[in-house]
């Protein structure tokens, strides 16, 4: 057993014993929490996938942004002012069911096909993202800037407070 | 080199875990968290597809990159669509929310 092996294992075992706490804690504060432990150990396995810069992107925009994004939205809502109200609903039983059926399904098929696997590890990859979100994928990358514009104006209209409101 | 199955095998567990999480909670901010679990979880295939296929590695963490920027402003709205139901409705129980159902 390998090095990187062991280490996908551990992230692995972190990752998903975490996001099992996001499901099922019951303290919004402490999901959010483990929110954040599951997306470092992803970063990780992006890491040993050889996607260093994945792995950045990864915590700053998710660990970061969309972290701080989630507690706001927290200490604005009832919870965060100690309103407490059940967190879960009375279908819990029947979503387990449809989860559990959904993991073996993805399982069976992911067992199933014959996947393609590369001999080499692949060598640093973010000079070639650079390279390639400057040439062959410059349009989507224009296009993908001028949504997160109609997103960020989009926020700004949604959230502001109309005249005539309350 | 890890086989590529441990990385998809791992991702739909967490794409499961998500589902459970977006199907059995009531709270919008909850929910929320899942469908970003379960967003991580598409994420990872990308990336172990890309790693196993070192002549365009590029090609699917690029992929990833859009995915993360498209997910980041769905957080976005989805979290100012939440504040503004709670100003009008003065709950995020998604149970309460029924101005649309019929």
């Amino acid at each position: 057993m390998s090095i990187q092996l062991i280490g996908f294992f551990i992230l692995a075992a972190i990752a998903v014993v975490a996001a099992i706490r996001i499901v099922t804690g019951k303290n919004l504060v402490h999901s959010i929490g483990f929110h954040v432990v599951t997306l470092i150990a992803i970063s990780g396995t992006y890491g040993l996938l050889s996607a260093q810069f994945m792995a950045l992107v990864q915590v700053l925009v998710y660990v970061a942004a969309v972290t701080i994004l989630l507690v706001f939205a927290l200490m604005l809502t009832p919870i965060g002012r100690g309103a407490v109200q059940a967190l879960d609903h009375e279908q819990r039983g029947r979503a387990l069911l449809t989860a559990l059926a959904l993991a073996a399904l993805l399982v069976f098929v992911v067992l199933q096909t014959p996947w393609p696997q590369a001999q080499a590890t692949a060598s640093m990859s973010t000079e070639k993202i650079g390279t390639a979100l400057l040439t062959t994928y410059v349009l989507p990358f224009e296009v993908v800037s001028v949504l997160l514009l109609a997103a960020l104006v989009g926020v700004t209209t949604i959230a502001a407070k109309h005249e005539g409101d309350e | 080199m890890i086989p590529s199955y441990y990385y998809l095998i791992f991702s739909a567990i967490l794409f499961s875990i998500g589902a459970y999480g977006a199907l059995a909670r009531r709270n919008a901010v909850l929910i929320l968290i899942s469908i970003e679990l379960m967003l991580n979880a598409a994420n990872i295939n990308l990336i172990a597809f890309a790693a196993n296929r070192p002549s365009d590695i590029a090609l699917g963490q690029t992929f990833a990159i859009f995915a993360v920027v498209v997910g980041a402003a769905e957080i976005g709205v989805a979290l100012a669509t939440v504040l503004s139901l709670f100003r009008l409705r003065d709950t995020i129980n998604l149970d309460k929310i029924d101005l649309l159902k019929w």
